[in-house]
């Protein structure tokens, strides 16, 4: 820290080994008051006083007056380098928001129950609402912040920002996601399909890296793709481009709430097949498509031959993207996805039937690395990405 | 917005040499979520009480449905149904969520606890405000504070109140907990019922609220609706940054068109 030399055991030496003990905290520990840095250090309040005093001069550190338990007390932060960002992931049934330091690291992070698909106003009043805890409770200052990347269960239209027509939040259809956001947190806002951010996140991070023709597919509520050709996302012309979901497969299967039949998410959708499970009785069956699984992979033939024909028609979707795409892999992601192999090895052998072998030759088919986290950590860099460009 | 339910106007209330109250107003209507905020010391915990019929007002009326109230006693308030959860829930440990739901209410058949009905529209209640809870026979001790909350909030819905007031409920919750204390207050509202919450956290405030009411030094001091006004605005009012003539007298007229609205 100083660049004094000083004598191991003297007075001097140990001031600079307190020093360090108080920085060494408030990196653990992000901002932290005067006095729970003296019960990290087990330093005395007066010791850590000075200290703090010195290391603001030196500048190492910041100093703002804020309240605990409705105290006056000091924060004290570390200062770094500005562009803190945070990431929204939106799912039907929950909300997860973090705090990223722009480098990829996640600071904190929080998820909460919620019923997303009630409606946009409600869903983004709880998502500021746990943006603003998240930062509250991991002390962060709204300045600090640079951007938001959130992620969406739903295609987005890549020049209005609308969501666009059928997806598994039917009511958030038209809603612009990040006016209505930045408009309430006062913060640019980006928002990108989720199965895009997954795509991306796992072909710099996860099973993919280095990869430059990876087709990634996101089986959860809906059934969505995201596509990489060439080291780059395909978007389309309206943003839609990977909605595989509604890719008809059955003409006598049953009608998607697309308004087609035989749409591939009526055998891979969570809600429809949650659906085909027969029932025991009473105790009934599998709520969840994590529990689904669970039972299939103890023994459940009920389950197990769902997520069998769930695979075989995702192997059918994905011989025609391969036919067309030609990639190298092609990721499963999603809660159906833990199903591993009894949802991949029937997809594979469909797509043997129905993929040109010369596309085949080098396409390797795995499971997601990243889970659900891909999304979240996805909107992250997509947050810090926007700050590096300019406008 | 529809007619309050629950209108007070004039409210004062004194505490030997400390006027705690001073001619409060407030409107709490059917189907909306109204913050009660202020620094400590306000006077938010006083007009609580003066509407629970705790600790009665000196003077000031009380308009219920449009017509004039007394409460004197807290018995009076439940019979037009207000229902106040405090902050310290007044739940029994030892005993299990039914039982802490019928307490002081027990349901009897042949001079012997009704058990069966009384667990019987516990389940229907809960499953009405879509509350998981493991086991409605655990003692409530074993409880998180969140599940507790909930608990003490279901307790107030069974005399069928219409404005529900809360103490801080989601004062020493972890995110997840005060999320759902949030869920169900919004239930609440899209029940019908009018919530007066009480809140030092204004992000809570703004996730839920339509309107916050600010008290300062026992007086009125800004009535917002919350979707339309800032943070700082709200904070200014609390701490009584805003506080001088000229702006005192702007507030004054803008809190007096949001009444008439």
């Amino acid at each position: 820290m100083s660049d004094v030399e000083v004598t191991p055991g003297t007075q001097a030496a140990l001031r600079q080994a307190n020093q360090q003990r108080v920085i060494e905290a408030l990196r653990a520990g992000g901002t932290l008051t005067q006095a729970e840095l003296a019960r990290a250090t087990g330093l005395s309040a007066a010791s850590v006083s000075n200290i703090v005093r010195d290391l603001r001069e030196r500048g190492t550190v910041s100093v703002r007056q804020t309240s605990s338990h409705g105290r006056r007390a000091r924060g004290v932060t570390l200062v770094r380098p500005p562009g803190a960002v945070v990431g929204i992931s939106f799912s039907p049934d929950r909300i997860s928001v973090a705090l990223g330091d722009g480098r990829g690291t996640v600071l904190a992070r929080e998820t909460i129950a919620y019923d997303v698909a009630v409606g946009p106003e409600r869903g983004v009043r709880r998502a500021v609402w746990l943006t603003e805890t998240l930062l509250g409770r991991a002390r962060a200052e709204r300045s600090m912040v640079t951007a938001v990347g959130v992620s969406l269960p739903a295609p987005v239209d890549t020049t209005t920002g609308e969501i666009l027509g059928v997806s598994c939040l039917p009511r958030w259809d038209g809603y612009r996601p990040s006016e209505g956001l930045s408009e309430r947190i006062g913060l640019p806002v980006v928002v990108e399909n989720d199965a895009n951010l997954c795509a991306l996140e796992e072909t710099r991070a996860g099973v993919g890296r280095g990869r430059k023709h990876v087709i990634y597919l996101c089986l959860s509520h809906g059934v969505g793709a995201g596509i990489i050709v060439s080291g780059r996302l395909l978007r389309g012309a309206g943003g839609t481009a990977g909605e595989i979901g509604h890719m008809g497969l059955d003409e006598r299967g049953q009608v998607c709430r697309c308004g087609n039949r035989g749409c591939l998410e009526t055998v891979a959708g969570a809600p429809y097949i949650l659906d085909m499970l027969p029932r025991y009785g009473d105790a009934g069956a599998p709520a969840t498509v994590t529990e689904m699984v669970e039972a299939a992979a103890v023994w459940d033939p009920g389950a197990r031959r769902i997520i069998a024909e769930a695979g075989a028609a995702l192997g059918r979707a994905t011989a025609i993207l391969a036919n067309a795409v030609n990639p190298e892999l092609v990721i499963v992601g999603g809660e159906l996805a833990a199903a591993g192999e009894l949802l991949l090895e029937p997809m594979r052998r469909s797509m043997e039937l129905e993929t040109l072998s010369t596309a085949l030759d080098n396409l390797s088919i795995v499971q997601a690395e990243l889970g659900e986290e891909a999304a979240l950590r996805g909107a992250l860099r997509m947050a810090s990405s926007v700050t590096e460009e300019p406008e | 917005m529809s007619t309050p339910v629950m209108e007070l106007s004039g409210i004062s209330k004194r505490f030997g040499a400390v006027q705690a109250l001073n001619e409060v107003d407030l409107q709490v209507a059917s189907g909306e979520v109204v913050a009660l905020l202020g620094d400590n010391g306000a006077g938010k915990s006083t007009l609580v009480k003066a509407i629970a019929g705790v600790s009665p007002a000196d003077s000031g009326t009380v308009t219920w449905d449009g017509r004039p109230v007394t409460i004197s006693k807290p018995g009076d308030a439940q019979r037009l149904g207000i229902a106040t959860i405090y902050q310290d829930l007044a739940l029994c440990d030892n005993l299990d969520i039914v039982a802490n739901l019928f307490l002081g209410a027990e349901r009897t058949v042949l001079g012997t606890l009704d058990e069966l009905e009384m667990e019987r529209r516990a389940r229907a209640l809960l499953d009405s405000l879509s509350v998981q809870l493991p086991s409605l026979r655990v003692p409530v001790a074993s409880l998180s504070g969140g599940q507790r909350q909930i608990v003490a909030i279901a307790r107030s819905l069974l005399g069928d109140p219409r404005v529900v007031m809360l103490d801080e409920p989601t004062a020493a919750l972890g995110v997840a907990q005060t999320a759902q204390v949030l869920d169900l207050i919004e239930r609440l509202r899209d029940q019908g019922l009018g919530v007066l919450l009480i809140s030092h956290n204004m992000a809570d405030v703004r996730a839920v609220a339509d309107r916050a009411a600010v008290l300062r030094l026992g007086r009125n001091a800004g009535d917002f609706p919350v979707q339309e006004t800032s943070y700082e605005e709200i904070v200014a009012a609390i701490t009584g940054a805003a506080d001088n003539p000229v702006t005192r007298r702007t507030g004054h007229v803008s809190v007096s068109g949001t009444e008439e609205a």
